[in-house]
């Protein structure tokens, strides 16, 4: 027992600690980190490349499509010149029309730089073929029924390189530029799209439900058209709205079941508020000690944090169960009681979780804090408070004195019967475990909205799937740097090079042109031009060569969405994005990586956290056990050992099989699932290992208690229609399930 | 007033009764091949581009193309690509991908050269005239933005297409004329 010294320093250290975090928290402002990406390891991780990822992410966040099917492209001029009238207010860079004003302009301004502007195939052509050939391959084309084009620049353009690369500048899509829409087809029906930004905080919920009501009414006006949509911000909403309906169902059916059932049990609201306020307590300064400690905590480590600190109350069951053995008279002989269960409990809960710390992922060494700060602050909390609390003995119906029955009957099994049952399960477990496969892709743990997933497939129909999910990230010291980078990967990937080669390429493009001077006269003189013609079309090579700059380009077209591909300065270099053509694979493109070059894949990047943390959480779950196994052993012998630890052993290896059966592959999320079913269940053995005299009664209570809390808590996220929501749920259902049938054995490690 | 206003309804039955019977008339020809007589006239340039050769076109394969004079050279052209076969080189392929607005005009070409009416009803206005032994067709692009650049078609013939002709806004034209093979006709 400690010393009213003691006790007066720990809360002293506790205020100090939660003052200090306040203090900072005031000073400094709270930094909840939400990028995923951040939970990796430091070394994989680029600052600059983080910038520009969000900041292009950003701008993919605000990106949202619209398509307008109709009878005609009369109707559609309608409708989309009034959805566009709609969108004002919401959205801003709203396209839906190829300007011809836009061509002109384009053409205006590359225009006296055509001899610059060659494409690097272009180049290798007239570098690689034959005078005589390309004269030849021109007339050719000329002469063809298809030479109408190719006639109507002969004087500027003969052989068509620049209107290739003005052809160039333009995304592949399947969308026609027509009757000034951009118009695919639907089903036989035309179909308008239009492309627009959202304005300001795209992320604000407030402002997405705005936009899901303004679609709505659209739609609702104008029934006689379907009409499409597709962009991130629906898919957040719809994400939000989930979780908000789930939170109004599960969440508060479960409080409510919750808060019902503690008072039931414990025939008290006592119970139930001190446990409330203690998993505040614990919360809040875990939450407050890892901010301390890292000057900022993921959301990450705040959910799941608390959900693990959540066990806490598990301790506080077990304080209030005494109340149901007459042989305690007051609330110290009830903390005596369950002394030692608290303090094994603790150091083994501490122990497991300083092995997260061990991993190379920040998120996880935060959780490691959060934990356990969190458990400390209860224990001390229990330790020195609890005692306190006005005592009352209290009586239970006469159901647990059949459960206590059975418990005995239970325990009164022949050892070897004992022993082959427990043989017979861990075999069952080491063949389940056997078959365990995982899959991290994050795709197939989240349940997308069919409407909106419908919607989704539909415009990219329309848009051709043409372009890829994955995109590269370039960065150099300066913008001619920049340029060549982007050159220097490939020609076939979409970015601001196509529009601004560099100047390097400029000059390459400028010498390989000049050969083109008597292959044009041979040209010409061949189509019998007259000689006037043929020098007035030959003197245009006289034009000196003059750079296209960067600031020249921008100060014209920085309007133009490709402009945004060009990220700026950030973090002393420039950076800018390519986007690649569906067909890439992701693996062969990121053979093209290197300490300038970044290649993103949202999903697959996610998956590879999740495939990262997961296992990272099995090589610490794994010597947390070990480490667990060896403190139980040292505390309470070997034989002991195994009687605490068997329980929640079998309790994890069989959720996670059981679960692989029902479910298939599991993930990350499971294993998180499986990490709280080895604490809760190693805390109801404790427990148990704690019952004195067959006196069973106050443990089965405590357990009870705490099962069906965990249990409404966490299991019923089963029904989530979220996969990696439901899945956790599985796991901790079965796990709590098998648990409680288990962990009565403890009872003879007393 | 009265019989202006029939003899207008009964144009405009007509006009599009042609269209109908001309397209059926086309369409029960598979196949059909023989010479052609091309005059370019590039106006900017002063210059006017004569050529001859043959022709099959096989409504499942595609145009075939092959120019004889003033030199040799092939071409094909189906839905999907274009390809250019030059005397000493190798053949130069051309796909909806690689140069949309070429590949867009070979299959306008194609629809007017076997009569395609309903393909060339989306992107054109077409105004008939004749028979259906001498029928008429004069075409102008329904979008502004292919108004910029080709002017109007031309199209005429009797059981089969003879006549083709494409002038741009820039007044340079192109003209076909055709010449089915005995046992095509």
């Amino acid at each position: 027992m400690l010393s009213t010294r003691w006790t007066t320093f720990y809360w002293i250290a506790l205020l100090t600690l939660i003052v200090s975090g306040v203090g900072q928290v005031a000073t400094r402002g709270i930094h909840i980190q939400r990028d995923l990406f951040s939970t990796l390891p430091a070394v994989t991780r680029d600052p600059g490349f983080i910038k520009a990822q969000n900041q292009h992410q950003d701008q993919l966040g605000r990106k949202m499509i619209f398509a307008v099917v109709g009878e005609n492209t009369q109707n559609l001029q309608k409708v989309v010149a009034e959805l566009e009238g709609v969108l004002q207010k919401d959205f801003t860079n709203i396209q839906f029309r190829a300007d011809v004003k836009d061509v002109e302009k384009i053409g205006r301004f590359y225009g006296p730089y055509r001899q610059q502007l060659l494409t690097r195939n272009q180049i290798a052509k007239i570098n690689s073929t034959p005078p005589e050939f390309l004269v030849q391959e021109n007339l050719a084309r000329l002469y063809s029924p298809l030479g109408t084009l190719q006639a109507s620049q002969l004087g500027a353009d003969p052989f068509g390189y620049f209107t290739e690369f003005l052809m160039g500048l333009r995304p592949r899509a399947s969308l026609k530029s027509e009757d000034g829409l951009f118009l695919g087809e639907h089903e036989g029906k035309p179909a308008a799209v239009l492309f627009a930004d959202i304005k300001g905080d795209w992320e604000d919920y407030a402002k997405q439900i705005e936009i899901k009501k303004l679609i709505e009414t659209f739609k609702d006006e104008h029934k006689q058209n379907q009409i499409f949509t597709l962009g991130l911000a629906q898919y957040m909403r719809a994400g939000v709205e989930r979780a908000q309906i789930e939170i109004a169902t599960i969440g508060i059916g479960s409080l409510l079941g919750a808060t019902l059932l503690l008072i039931w049990l414990f025939r008290s609201g006592t119970p139930l508020v001190v446990s409330i306020g203690l998993l505040l307590a614990s919360v809040l300064s875990a939450s407050l000690i890892t901010h301390l400690f890292f000057g900022s905590i993921h959301f990450f480590t705040l959910i799941l944090g608390s959900s693990i600190v959540g066990m806490i109350d598990d301790y506080s069951f077990h304080f209030f169960s005494q109340r149901f053995d007459s042989g305690v008279t007051s609330g110290r002989e009830a903390r005596s009681r369950i002394k030692r269960s608290l303090v094994y409990s603790f150091l083994t809960t501490v122990i497991g979780f300083i092995f997260l710390f061990a991993t190379p992922f920040p998120v996880l060494k935060q959780l490691g804090v959060f934990a356990i700060a969190g458990f400390a602050t209860a224990f001390l909390i229990i330790w020195t408070f609890y005692q306190h609390l006005p005592h009352r003995v209290s009586t239970y119906p006469q159901f647990w004195a059949a459960g206590a029955q059975l418990t005995h009957q239970l325990l009164s099994i022949r050892r070897n019967h004992f022993v082959v049952g427990a043989v017979v399960l861990v075999i069952v477990s080491g063949l389940l475990m056997s078959r365990i496969e995982f899959n991290d892709d994050v795709r197939q743990m989240q349940s997308l909205p069919k409407d909106l997933k419908s919607d989704e497939e539909k415009i990219r129909a329309l848009l051709g799937h043409d372009q890829s999910q994955t995109y590269m990230l370039v960065r150099a010291e300066n913008v001619a740097d920049l340029l060549n980078a982007e050159e220097n990967l490939q020609t076939s990937f979409f970015g601001i090079s196509q529009w601004l080669p560099s100047e390097s390429k400029q000059r390459e493009s400028f010498q390989a042109y000049q050969k083109l001077k008597p292959i044009y006269r041979a040209f010409f003189e061949k189509l019998k031009v007259p000689e006037s013609k043929i020098n007035s079309e030959i003197k245009k090579f006289e034009m000196p060569f003059k750079v296209v700059t960067s600031k020249e380009w921008m100060s014209e077209f920085s309007d133009l969405p490709v402009s945004r591909q060009f990220l700026g300065r950030l973090d002393e270099s420039y950076y800018s994005v390519l986007y690649l053509p569906a067909h890439v694979e992701t693996a062969r493109v990121r053979a093209l990586e290197s300490k300038n070059v970044q290649v993103v894949n949202l999903a697959e990047d996610t998956s590879a956290v999740m495939r990262g943390l997961r296992s990272a959480i099995t090589w610490a779950a794994i010597a947390g056990w070990s480490i667990t196994l060896l403190t139980v052993a040292l505390l309470m012998r070997l034989k002991n050992s195994a009687h605490i630890m068997l329980a929640p052993t079998l309790a994890v290896v069989l959720s996670l099989g059981i679960t692989y059966l029902l479910t298939g592959p599991l993930n990350l999320f499971h294993l998180l699932a499986a990490v709280l079913v080895f604490s809760l269940g190693i805390d109801y053995t404790f427990f148990f290992s704690d019952c004195r005299d067959s006196v069973y009664v106050p443990t089965l209570i405590a357990v009870t208690a705490a099962a069906v809390t965990t249990g409404l808590s966490f299991g019923l996220m089963s029904l989530s229609q979220t996969a990696a929501i439901s899945g956790f749920g599985v796991t901790i259902a079965i796990g709590i399930i098998l648990s409680l049938i288990l962990s009565p054995f403890a009872v003879r490690a007393q | 007033m009265g019989s202006l206003l029939l003899s207008l309804l009964l144009s405009v039955a007509h006009g599009s009764t042609l269209i109908e019977d001309v397209q059926a008339q086309l369409a029960k020809k598979q196949n059909i091949n023989g010479t052609f007589k091309q005059t370019r006239f590039v106006k900017q340039m002063a210059v006017t581009l004569n050529s001859s050769g043959n022709f099959q076109l096989d409504k499942a394969k595609g145009l075939a193309w092959s120019q004889t004079e003033p030199f040799e050279y092939k071409f094909k052209v189906d839905g999907d690509r274009i390809e250019l076969v030059n005397k000493d080189s190798a053949p130069q392929v051309i796909t909806k991908e690689s140069q949309p607005m070429l590949f867009a005009f070979s299959q306008t070409f194609l629809a007017l050269f076997s009569g395609d009416m309903s393909a060339l009803n989306k992107q054109f206005e077409v105004k008939s005239a004749g028979t259906k032994q001498k029928w008429n067709f004069d075409l102008v692009p329904r979008d502004e933005s292919t108004r910029r650049a080709v002017k109007g078609l031309n199209v005429s013939g009797g059981s089969a297409v003879d006549h083709v002709r494409v002038e741009d806004s820039q007044g340079n034209t192109m003209t076909i004329e055709f010449q089915l093979a005995k046992e095509a006709r």
